[in-house]
């Protein structure tokens, strides 16, 4: 082992703000134990700082591409920033390497506490991250709720015991494609999952429930034989996502999409055995989390949900993904399975 | 067909589950005193902030009405500075964008029948355009204006819920003393039912507020103990560093009793002592705090001085800063009586509470700003260490802060480590900061947004008002005849020395500010 930097303190500031370690090939002991030191010296008797009690995140290796992105994400998180964070990345040394950084926020006026929070980088060799539940089980804040981010749908789970470790699986479905729906479908049978798209989604789920809200429109549903879901550019998981959604919980069960000319259609049947045309439309007007807009017809009349009410940071989203939103629990599996299964045969 | 539907009743709407905040309906939301104070630093900023979250409904329109000469593009430009000054969460253009269109302004003399006619027209007209929108009165008015408004509103059918919900929202001071707000309650209700009128105390929008209430009632193993056996005392505290500022008006005619001890701690007195409620409901939730208010005891004339002690602020050092008594603020007579400071010990006569008093406290230029609400439980009945070198066995005590930092302690008694056995106190400290991810919305967002959807919970009732009153008038009548006025304490201090009679008993002390 062969500590490559100390500990160091910011300087020029009452409070630490951020301090730093890493060395190359230590164990999990070592690890935990320089997180201990910093931790010890961060606080003292003339500092009000608290550690964060919220929740772990262990960051999968993600194609390099991707890795400054992830890097910013959690840049930017800001108080949103989970206790501890633990970012798995992949080298080529047979050895472990770890970087761990401390950030305390400066408390904002008297009585205040400030908070700490700390971000591990593992970099391991590939035998060694096919094993890495069993290096991160010792490092995790215990107590507290672990979260495994994949940073893109499609990317693997290096060791399947870290899932087991984990109580949700936090992933953006609009970064991918048909084939990840269903994996997150099947994967949302077994363990919660926090998909972004999911809470980007939230305004028109909102705005669709609130639609149906008087005892008239409610009438409608029961005729309803079209829905036409428009959205934007790169908005087509969203949307399929968000009829996926709709038709769950109408209770009609849809079949097989079929995309022609920027429109992909789905039949689906409703209870009654009469047929839905679930439509997903490309549009060039503005969206929010990807839909432009959601349209209900019935012989009786047509309800349209068409304006756009909010616009949520990537830091809002994952702290709205991160808390326990019940939809995420009771909402998001159907609809994904749905969405996914109208995916299947989508070419 | 199902056996609902042949009963008449509604199916539920399938997509309401997975909403995790309800979108109100369409809405026309109407302010008076637009561009006052209240309105230009909470609700403008609270407007925004639920437009960027979301949480407005598609067709949405405010309108502004106040006396100032102003137009449409004067009232977006002002309501654009406020929000960029006090929204938590800045100015984002985009939203801004979106929002700016949807506000109008009207000028006009709220005594003006005129005024209230083209509002109706200009209701109407927004009204033509599509599904009728609930209209959602705001009074950020002074409270003289509260009743009148209200008639003139029901004068041209603006009060009407025919076709769509009609709300009014009020903020205290609900009346000057119970008379006044009983009179109030009346005129106001001749206008609007009870179920429309929506009384806001921030308070009960707090985050910490609200917990009061989860940490009660979801939390087993404190309700076995949340009551007279194992509770010795109970102390509630709102404490402010600050003087009155530019308050001097009202303030004076009010002192701490009207501005905190009859709204803000009443209500935090009973959410902290009422019964569990069946359902966390408007009217269940209610029904339990006006059940503990009329349990409360009230004093006579001969009793108030025992229970009751005022105070007014001195020159003082306060924050670095030397600071001005009360009566050399600007705005207050030389000689004047009104109480920057109270203390009230107050009995709840139930099955629950009977014998563990409640002490209630707040003030202004005390040494710095808190709320809290702090359980102090009764001591073991017997402790088999050696008393004589054990060290200090405080009794258990539990703290909920509700500002500046948001969040809740137990003090318990702990080894110290070593070869002897001696103890102290440790505390176990919970922190909203540290716990949960993510910005809690302002009270006023929060409260507004649950008027829209009509959630009534966190909003005082009339009779809940009345209680409150009937609680504090006997104090209030006796202070009217009292020779003797507030005792003077320097700003900066803990209070008036005659404080501490109020607990000097069996050992107990104020919690120091």
């Amino acid at each position: 082992m062969t500590p490559a930097a100390a500990a160091q303190s910011g300087p020029g500031h009452e409070y630490p703000e951020r301090m730093r370690w890493s060395a190359e090939a230590v164990s999990a002991d070592q690890i935990d134990a320089e997180l201990d030191r910093l931790h010890r010296a961060a606080g003292g008797p003339d500092r009000v700082l608290a550690v964060a009690r919220t929740l772990n995140l262990i960051v999968v290796p993600c194609p390099d591409r991707r890795e400054e992105e992830v890097e910013r994400a959690l840049d930017r998180l800001g108080s949103h920033t989970p206790s501890r964070t633990l970012v798995l990345r992949e080298h080529g040394e047979q050895r472990v390497d770890a970087a761990v950084v401390m950030e305390c926020e400066t408390p904002g006026g008297a009585g205040r506490v400030g908070l700490c929070h700390d971000r591990v980088l593992l970099s391991l060799d590939r035998p060694r991250l096919e094993h890495s539940a069993s290096l991160i089980a010792p490092l995790l804040v215990s107590d507290l709720p672990t979260v495994l981010w994949l940073p893109e749908p499609r990317t693997p789970i290096p060791d399947p015991r870290l899932l087991e470790r984990s109580q949700s699986v936090l992933v953006d479905s609009a970064l991918g494609g048909d084939d990840d729906l269903r994996r997150l479908a099947r994967m949302a049978a077994g363990i919660q999952v926090h998909d972004l798209a999911w809470g980007r989604l939230q305004y028109w789920r909102a705005a669709v429930a609130a639609a149906f809200d008087s005892p008239e429109q409610r009438a409608l549903l029961p005729d309803v034989a079209e829905v036409e879901v428009r959205h934007g550019p790169g908005g087509f998981q969203a949307a399929l996502l968000l009829a996926g959604w709709i038709a769950a919980r109408a209770g009609w069960r849809a079949g097989p999409l079929d995309r022609r000319n920027g429109t992909a259609r789905a039949a689906a049947t409703r209870d009654d055995g009469a047929d839905v045309e679930v439509s997903l439309r490309a549009d060039a007007e503005g969206s929010c989390g990807g839909v432009g807009g959601v349209v209900f017809r019935a012989d009786a009349g047509e309800i349209d949900v068409d304006r756009c009410g909010a616009s949520s940071s990537l830091r809002d989203l994952f702290a709205e993904a991160l808390q326990p939103q019940p939809s995420f629990a009771r909402g998001y599996p159907p609809a994904v399975a749905l969405a996914a299964k109208m995916a299947e045969a989508s070419g | 067909v199902t056996a609902l539907e042949q009963a008449g009743v509604a199916p539920e709407n399938p997509f309401a589950a997975d909403v995790e905040e309800p979108l109100p309906p369409p809405t026309t939301l109407i302010i008076f005193g637009a561009t006052g104070d209240l309105a230009s630093r909470k609700l403008l900023p609270a407007i925004y902030n639920l437009r960027r979250g979301g949480m407005l409904p598609e067709r949405f329109r405010a309108i502004g009405i106040g006396r100032r000469e102003s137009d449409d593009e004067a009232f977006r430009a002002h309501a654009r500075d406020m929000v960029a000054r006090y929204s938590r969460t800045g100015l984002d253009q985009e939203t801004w964008g979106d929002l700016e269109p949807l506000l109008e302004f009207v000028r006009g003399d709220l005594d003006d029948p005129a005024l209230f006619a083209s509002l109706a027209e200009r209701v109407q007209a927004i009204d033509a355009d599509g599904p009728p929108t609930q209209h959602m009165f705001y009074l950020a008015v002074a409270p003289s204006y509260f009743a009148p408004i209200a008639q003139s509103l029901a004068a041209v059918g603006l009060s009407d819920q025919t076709r769509a919900p009609a709300r009014l929202m009020i903020e205290k001071p609900f009346g000057h003393d119970l008379e006044s707000a009983l009179a109030l309650n009346t005129a106001i209700s001749s206008a609007f039912e009870e179920p429309q009128i929506f009384r806001i105390d921030h308070y009960l929008g707090k985050e910490t507020v609200q917990n009061l209430q989860v940490m009660r009632f979801a939390n087993g193993i404190l309700e076995p103990v949340w009551n007279r056996r194992y509770i010795e005392h109970v102390q509630i505290t709102m404490a402010e560093d600050i003087g009155i500022g530019r308050r001097a008006a009202y303030y004076d005619s009010a002192g701490a009793i009207r501005d905190v001890l009859q709204n803000h701690l009443m209500q935090l007195l009973a959410l902290t002592a009422m019964e569990p409620p069946v359902r966390f409901d408007a009217d269940t939730v209610r029904d339990e705090k006006v059940k503990l208010l009329r349990s409360v005891r009230r004093y006579t004339s001969a009793e108030v001085p025992d229970y009751v002690v005022r105070g007014q602020y001195g020159p003082g050092w306060v924050g670095g800063e030397h600071v001005p008594a009360y009566v050399d603020e600007e705005g207050v007579p030389d000689d004047s009586r009104t109480d920057t400071y109270v203390a009230l010990r107050a009995e709840v006569d139930n099955w629950r509470w009977a014998g563990t008093p409640f002490y209630l406290r707040c003030g202004k230029r005390l040494p710095r700003r808190v709320t809290e609400i702090a359980v102090q439980f009764r001591p073991v009945p017997h402790l088999p260490f050696a008393r004589a070198d054990i060290g200090d066995v405080e009794p258990n005590q539990m703290v909920l802060s509700v500002q500046p930092d948001e969040g809740a302690s137990l003090r318990l008694v702990a080894k110290v480590p070593g070869q002897s056995m001696k103890v102290r106190p440790v505390q176990m400290e919970f922190k909203y900061g540290t716990s949960f991810l993510g910005d809690s919305p302002e009270a006023y967002e929060r409260l507004l947004h649950d008027a829209l959807v009509g959630d009534a919970t966190l909003f005082t009732r009339a009779d809940e008002v009345d209680e409150e009153w009937r609680i504090t008038q006997p104090v209030l009548d006796r202070w009217a005849s009292d020779s003797d006025g507030p005792e003077i304490y320097e700003a900066g201090s803990q209070g008036p020395a005659d404080a501490d009679r109020l607990l000097a008993i069996r050992g107990r002390a104020w919690r120091q500010i």
